[in-house]
């Protein structure tokens, strides 16, 4: 045996899962606006090459042309839109969450190891939350966001914006 | 302290809104024109766009661990003379290749004393009129003149990234193999 | 414990902020609750807490004495005796020299509080005494964005000792003094010189039994003549650091050094000569020239274990002079010297054409390393040849062995040539 023993590919579990949830957010994303297909589409492969390949740029960049392409079709207005925006939005993270977290599997563990379980329960966790966000998400819409006051959304988003640097830093 | 007014801040604005959305009457009071919305939302596009640099100077940094499943590795015979060679080559200093100059002499010297029973100062001599040898390159390694090179072989050189001194070495230490073999 | 942030997370505000311009700028209200999501998992990554891993570990060894180049299978079993573990990853503490042929010491999982996990990999047994090192842990929060790094392991090992595999034969010098047995003697019809008889001891050759005694009075007693070894050798492993070379994924000269020490003393012992062992290294390690069971043992234990043998180069400096005149002072005046050494240096050739000089005949045995495999390698190949011709010349004898040949084949071609 060489000195290179080590095989650092990500465990094909992760990979598998993340395009899954990744297709779903694409679904999601046709459903509201078939001609954004071919973008998010193109995403979902991009993401695939980073996810069996070890990739973290590719899956980044897969995972947000998803992203970008759901934004896009919420366009489209409320109603029906909303449902399935989340979705697409929400799935589009998890799959980045899954996708990263086997990279950085191969890199610890490598190919050989069992890592089933616990590939299991980080993905169970992070759809949880995507779940969630969907939920918390749908609820906020449901409060009628519609025909409220400009100045509500803006405080709103001020006041997300604001947190949010809060957070981040 | 920043965070916490940014936090106070943020939760004073979300609330504000929660408050409107949950009582639109109250909005009335407070007239927003488009423009702010827009304002902020470019502020907003900003904040993401200096996120995204964020994210683009800042590597994930995991843990290292230790590669255990190999043994370890052992060099190869004479890859001090193989890094000195290399860098002799590409090094602008003169002094380096005079090293390997010198070591290799005093190799040729050994396999031509033991080899062809010169004695030191015959075997000296053969180097330096490039008589211990019928190689061009291995004798101008020595005798320090430019053979002439085919195009077959330059082009070999370019594509190997070989220097002219690496070549000529090679060449030497491929001399000295065959000498010995022989034997 | 060492802990640090991952910095994974860095960035998932560009989904919210995006989120958030998108639906102000261009007056899109579901945008800015796709909003949620970002913010959401960026909540996710702050909120978790750092783990604090406590774990235990213990392994099983399937064969703690194994013969060389057996396969052992390393059974890790961690229990988590803390909080729970979201996410685990465990790199086992595999000896140095050891490599792993099957399965992975490294295993990723999720280890709720009082639970365990097992995972098993196979290794090769590899000379020598060898000790598991601490595992190393790598426990994350949830999300992914901090992790704990700590150690934990147990005192698992395995030892090895190769046997002895003994040569057809191996040819000795001829020494100046009058010898009996194998050696050749300047006299021709010398008999042997009776000396004294003493009481049997265990491992003493049953040619050297008295049996004429024996029959007559039913004790056994060992028969000593003047000198009486038959052959005296100190067999030298050359241990320095410049030795620890190898062709490309093989193993060391060094190793190769001490297998031919092994089988030169097995085939030397068994004919009733008397043979010491001696390490030419920054670690310097001396048994003196004996027979019998005992010593045999003695003897193949030191050569798989003493730390002057060790599969790892050594990081001491080497001192020759000091080393030469120690391994001088010890040998016996009638002692030969069997030296195994890559002869990669001009050291070790200065080192055994002084012990020559000193009156101890020399025989190398040195193992081919070298090759083509670059410049230096070839250069080093030239070089080796030609040292050997020079000891030859010198008048040592030489067995080159190329490793892909056994070395009984080796041995037997050169001494034919001897003979011739």
């Amino acid at each position: 045996m060489t000195a290179d023993d080590f095989d650092d590919t990500p465990p094909r579990n992760s990979a598998t899962a993340a395009v899954v949830v990744a297709a779903v957010a694409t679904l999601a994303v046709v459903a509201i606006r078939p001609s954004l297909a071919v973008v998010a589409a193109l995403g979902v492969v991009v993401l695939a090459a980073g996810a069996f390949r070890g990739n973290r740029a590719l899956v980044t960049t897969g995972a947000g042309f998803v992203f970008v392409a759901d934004l896009v079709a919420a366009f489209s207005g409320l109603g029906n839109a909303v449902f399935p925006a989340l979705c697409g939005g929400a799935f589009a993270v998890a799959a980045w969450d899954i996708a990263e977290h086997g990279v950085g599997l191969g890199e610890h563990v490598g190919t050989d190891a069992r890592t089933r379980h616990g590939e299991t329960v980080h993905a169970a966790l992070t759809l949880s939350v995507a779940v969630l966000a969907i939920g918390v998400g749908y609820a906020i819409y449901l409060l009628g966001v519609d025909d409220r006051p400009i100045a509500a959304i803006v405080a709103l988003a001020v006041g997300a914006l604001v947190l949010f640097g809060a957070f981040s830093d | 302290m920043n965070r916490r007014i940014s936090l106070a801040f943020g939760g004073l604005a979300v609330a504000y809104g929660v408050l409107l959305v949950v009582a639109p009457g109250l909005a009335g009071a407070s007239a927003t024109t488009r423009t702010v919305v827009v304002l902020i939302g470019a502020a907003a596009g900003v904040l993401a766009f200096r996120a995204f640099l964020t994210r683009r100077d800042t590597p994930v940094e995991y843990t290292d661990v230790p590669e255990v499943e190999s043994k370890r590795v052992f060099p190869l015979p004479g890859q001090e003379f193989t890094d000195r060679l290399h860098n002799a080559s590409r090094s602008r200093r003169s002094q380096s290749r005079m090293h390997v100059r010198n070591d290799l002499e005093r190799s040729v010297v050994t396999v031509l004393t033991t080899y062809r029973g010169l004695d030191e100062d015959a075997a000296e001599r053969a180097i330096s009129d490039g008589s211990w040898t019928d190689d061009p390159y291995a004798e101008a390694f020595f005798t320090r003149t430019s053979p002439r090179r085919p195009l077959r072989d330059r082009i070999r050189d370019v594509m190997s990234g070989r220097t002219a001194f690496e070549r000529r070495a090679q060449h030497v230490v491929s001399e000295l193999d065959d000498i010995t073999e022989d034997a | 414990m060492i802990q640090q942030d991952t910095n994974r997370w860095v960035g998932i505000s560009m989904a919210t902020f995006l989120s958030v311009a998108v639906a102000l700028v261009f007056t899109v209200p579901a945008a800015l609750i796709i909003g949620v999501v970002g913010g959401a998992y960026a909540g996710w990554a702050h909120f978790d807490r750092a783990p604090d891993p406590d774990l235990s570990l213990s392994r099983t060894v399937s064969d703690d004495t194994p013969r060389l180049d057996d396969t052992i299978t390393v059974t890790v079993t961690v229990r988590n005796d803390g909080e729970f573990l979201p996410d685990l990853r465990i790199v086992d503490g595999v000896p140095d020299a050891v490599e792993v042929v099957d399965g992975s010491p490294r295993l990723a999982t999720a280890l709720r509080s009082g639970k365990e996990a097992t995972f098993t990999y196979e290794i090769e047994a590899v000379r020598g005494d060898h000790t598991f090192g601490d595992a190393t842990v790598v426990a994350r929060d949830a999300a992914g964005s901090v992790e704990v790094k700590s150690e934990v392991g147990d005192d698992a090992s395995f030892r090895c000792v190769p046997t002895l595999t003994a040569l057809p034969s191996f040819p000795l010098r001829a020494q100046s003094a009058r010898r009996v047995g194998r050696l050749s003697t300047d006299e021709s019809g010398a008999g042997v010189e009776f000396h004294a008889t003493r009481e049997y001891r265990t491992g003493d050759p049953l040619s050297r039994v008295d049996w004429k005694r024996f029959a007559r009075t039913g004790d056994l007693a060992t028969v000593e003549f003047r000198e009486e070894r038959a052959g005296t050798v100190a067999v030298v492993v050359d241990t320095r650091e410049s030795a620890y070379v190898a062709r490309p994924d093989d193993d060391s000269a060094v190793e190769y050094g001490v297998r031919a020490a092994g089988s030169v003393a097995a085939t030397l012992l068994d004919t009733g000569d008397r043979v010491g062992l001696a390490s030419y290294g920054p670690d310097m390690t001396w048994l003196a020239p004996s027979l019998g069971r005992d010593h045999r043992q003695r003897f193949r234990r030191t050569l798989a274990t003493d730390d002057a043998f060790d599969p790892t180069p050594p990081d001491a400096r080497f001192f020759s002079e000091s080393t030469f005149q120690r391994i001088l002072k010890r040998l016996p005046s009638d002692a030969q010297v069997v030296c195994c050494t890559p002869l990669c240096d001009d050291g070790i050739v200065r080192f055994l054409r002084r012990i020559d000089a000193h009156g101890h005949s020399v025989t190398v045995v040195s193992p081919d390393v070298t090759g083509a495999a670059s410049t230096g390698d070839q250069l080093a190949r030239a070089r080796r040849r030609t040292r050997i011709r020079g000891l030859r010349q010198a008048g040592v004898r030489v067995v080159d062995w190329p490793i892909d040949e056994p070395l009984a084949a080796t041995v037997a071609r050169a001494e034919r040539g001897w003979r011739a």
